[in-house]
């Protein structure tokens, strides 16, 4: 963590306190530091958590209207105002078509972005239901938008518009689980669908250090 | 993640402008509020890791989004581009670039458009090109070698790149006037979240300054700092308090996703939180002289609005882990420097237990769960504590115990955890970076680092 992030600044001042003997011995004792002070005792984050990763049958499958537009609902009032990655209008449009008389087939592409902001609204309705909802639809949602958008094509294809809001989103719902250092989502991602060559070549590209010159 | 993205966003050109006329309207601006989204989120990572962004200045030529209500309430296939021609007379260009005399006609123009979620994200996306600016000028790993005096000019320049972009906000979106006075309570979720991330910037900007007096070791006199030097550290701990004071005095769950931001509201929070808890330790920001008008950051309010923030963090750890996980970071530290500091800590709850299944109920301060000292363990790792859990009897928390059982399986991989956390060091240290050690000026930097916090 570098030095404009708070979780350094509390490492440091955990640290410092303690070099400076500032704590006192009166302090009750499970308050004391137990001779840990490294930026791991202080990360409040979630990084070390294992993300789930349900099997997913079927990817294509869509979830219940009801419960669709009641997600959708809150993904475009309580997120799409501050990032506005999706073309509301024209992503509602094929949505309706979706569930109508004559559905369409959505691409792949598609449909993750769509379990994508499933994903992110099922995790919103947990935090604010405080729980009393179950998170097995969220990892659902987020493991057939992860299976979607990565194939076995990943490396061939050229990018398109519908690849970078997918990818946009996911990175939206990392930080939203607090699991803001999955730099190796990408080996994650991968495993059992592309060669170990393939992972390499992308697990390079995610390098975060890219300055852009 | 969002690393992926921005490399796939820059090989489609959405960082660029678009001089083609392939696409159409909508769909030009459709992309470019695409771009900004990322751009925004990869510096909101960037901020919350402390790690240099990964789009580099000069990065983006991309034009600004336009700041009128379109796409959002736009009936499928109608064009509703009928403000255009405002905008573009308008030629709406991001703060951090403009000169002070193009701003005034430009804010002018903005406060004539109708209040709109454009409008708001035009503004959003016009603080973080400060803030990635501030973050790339004022933290990077060169900045030490320009030494203090170079620090200083920068934090003066972007100290006044952001009260240009507050006076220049809408007036439906303001939410402090041009002399410091906060508005009441009752502001809309695009007023409390650009709110949030305005003072978050200012923390951010004027951390720096917030340190330990330099003390001679030899003789132990004190070396009083700079004048600039205490206004900014200041300035540092009133952004904090000011944060604070946007949450309403009764913690409620609903409040922050409903009105917030509320993906990041943590990590202001915690900002927010550390920067007062900082102050209390350190105690080297000069408080206004006795007397003066608005005494507000005497030691009584500022342990108020910790208190204030402990609770808040306690009330949003029923439902998430991460606050959880920084409530008892922060309880932990302020408990340890209480009595030494002097601190009457006897309306927060000195061991409040959060139970596995999430509580519906919020915590009203002062009420205490009654537990033994011994049943809570606020370090993952310190496994031997686990031990010590065995013979807790009554309020029994489960999710504690797993979570000691865990660390002591786990205690040997706590480099991997550091791992995970890509952590240099315990202490990240600059100095090795630095290549002219006979700078008179760099010595000073050196001397403060070492008492830096």
């Amino acid at each position: 963590m570098g030095k404009n992030s708070e979780v350094t600044w509390m490492q440091r001042l955990e640290s410092d306190t303690t070099r400076q003997g500032e704590d006192s011995l009166e302090s009750p004792s499970q308050y004391l530091l137990r001779g840990d002070d490294s930026i791991a005792s202080t990360n409040y984050r979630l990084d070390h958590d294992h993300l789930s990763n349900p099997e997913v049958r079927n990817a294509f499958v869509l979830p219940p209207k009801a419960l669709a537009d009641q997600l959708f609902q809150i993904y475009f009032d309580k997120v799409h105002y501050s990032m506005p990655i999706i073309r509301q209008n024209l992503f509602m449009e094929q949505y309706n078509r979706l569930f109508s008389e004559s559905p369409i087939n959505p691409g792949r592409k598609w449909l993750a972005i769509f379990n994508m902001a499933l994903a992110i609204s099922s995790r919103f309705c947990r935090y604010y239901k405080q729980g009393a909802q179950g998170d097995a639809d969220e990892h659902m949602f987020f493991a057939r938008a992860k299976s979607l958008s990565i194939s076995e094509n990943v490396l061939y294809d050229h990018e398109d518009l519908q690849q970078v809001q997918a990818e946009t989103l996911m990175g939206f719902y990392f930080l939203a689980v607090s699991q803001i250092n999955r730099y190796e989502f990408s080996k994650v991602a991968c495993k059992g669908t592309v060669s170990a060559h393939v992972v390499s070549c992308i697990a390079f590209s995610n390098k975060p250090t890219y300055h852009g010159k | 993640m969002i690393g992926i993205a921005a490399r796939s966003g820059i090989a489609l050109g959405l960082n660029l402008r678009r001089t083609s006329k392939k696409h159409d309207s909508e769909s030009n601006e459709t992309r470019k509020r695409l771009w900004w989204s990322i751009f925004h989120l990869e510096h909101l990572l960037s901020v919350m890791t402390g790690r240099v962004s990964c789009l580099g200045d000069g990065s983006c030529s991309a034009p600004p989004p336009l700041p009128t209500g379109i796409l959002e309430y736009g009936v499928p296939g109608v064009s509703q581009f009928g403000h255009e021609p405002l905008a573009q007379a308008c030629d709406i260009q991001w703060t951090i670039y403009q000169r002070h005399e193009q701003i005034g006609a430009q804010q002018a123009c903005l406060k004539s458009v109708a209040l709109s979620p454009s409008l708001y994200f035009f503004y959003l996306v016009d603080l973080s090109l400060i803030m990635h600016a501030i973050t790339n000028r004022v933290y990077s790993t060169d900045v030490f070698q320009d030494g203090w005096a170079q620090i200083k000019s920068r934090i003066g320049l972007y100290s006044e790149k952001m009260d240009q972009w507050l006076s220049g906000l809408h007036a439906s979106l303001a939410f402090e006037d041009i002399h410091g006075n906060k508005f009441p309570r009752g502001k809309s979720c695009y007023q409390v979240s650009l709110a949030l991330h305005y003072y978050s910037a200012r923390i951010v900007l004027n951390r720096p300054c917030l340190t330990r007096p330099q003390i001679d070791s030899k003789s132990g006199i004190r070396f009083p700092h700079s004048q600039f030097h205490n206004n900014a550290a200041l300035a540092c701990l009133c952004a904090s308090l000011a944060l604070i004071n946007i949450l309403p005095d009764q913690t409620e769950t609903g409040w922050v996703y409903n009105t917030t931001s509320w993906w990041s509201f943590l990590h202001f929070l915690m900002q927010a939180t550390i920067i007062m808890l900082i102050h209390m330790s350190v105690g080297s920001v000069p408080t206004r002289a006795e007397g003066a008008v608005g005494s507000s950051e005497s030691p009584e309010i500022v342990l108020a609005a910790t208190k204030k923030a402990l609770h808040w963090l306690h009330c949003l750890g029923g439902s998430d882990e991460a606050a959880r996980r920084a409530f008892h970071i922060c309880n932990n530290y302020l408990h340890r420097i209480a009595p030494s500091k002097g601190l009457d800590l006897g309306d927060i709850s000195s061991n409040i237990g959060l139970s596995q299944t999430f509580s519906t109920v919020d915590y009203p301060p002062g009420e205490t769960r009654s537990s033994t000292p011994r049943q809570q363990n606020q370090s993952s790792s310190a496994p031997q504590h686990a031990q010590s859990t065995a013979s807790r009897d009554f309020d029994y928390n489960e999710r504690d115990d797993m979570l000691f059982q865990e660390s002591e399986v786990t205690q040997t991989s706590l480099g991997s955890i550091q791992s995970s956390s890509a952590v240099l060091d315990t202490d990240i240290d600059m100095s090795e970076t630095i290549s002219y050690p006979t700078n008179a000026t760099l010595d000073d930097i050196l001397f403060l680092l070492e008492s830096n916090i």
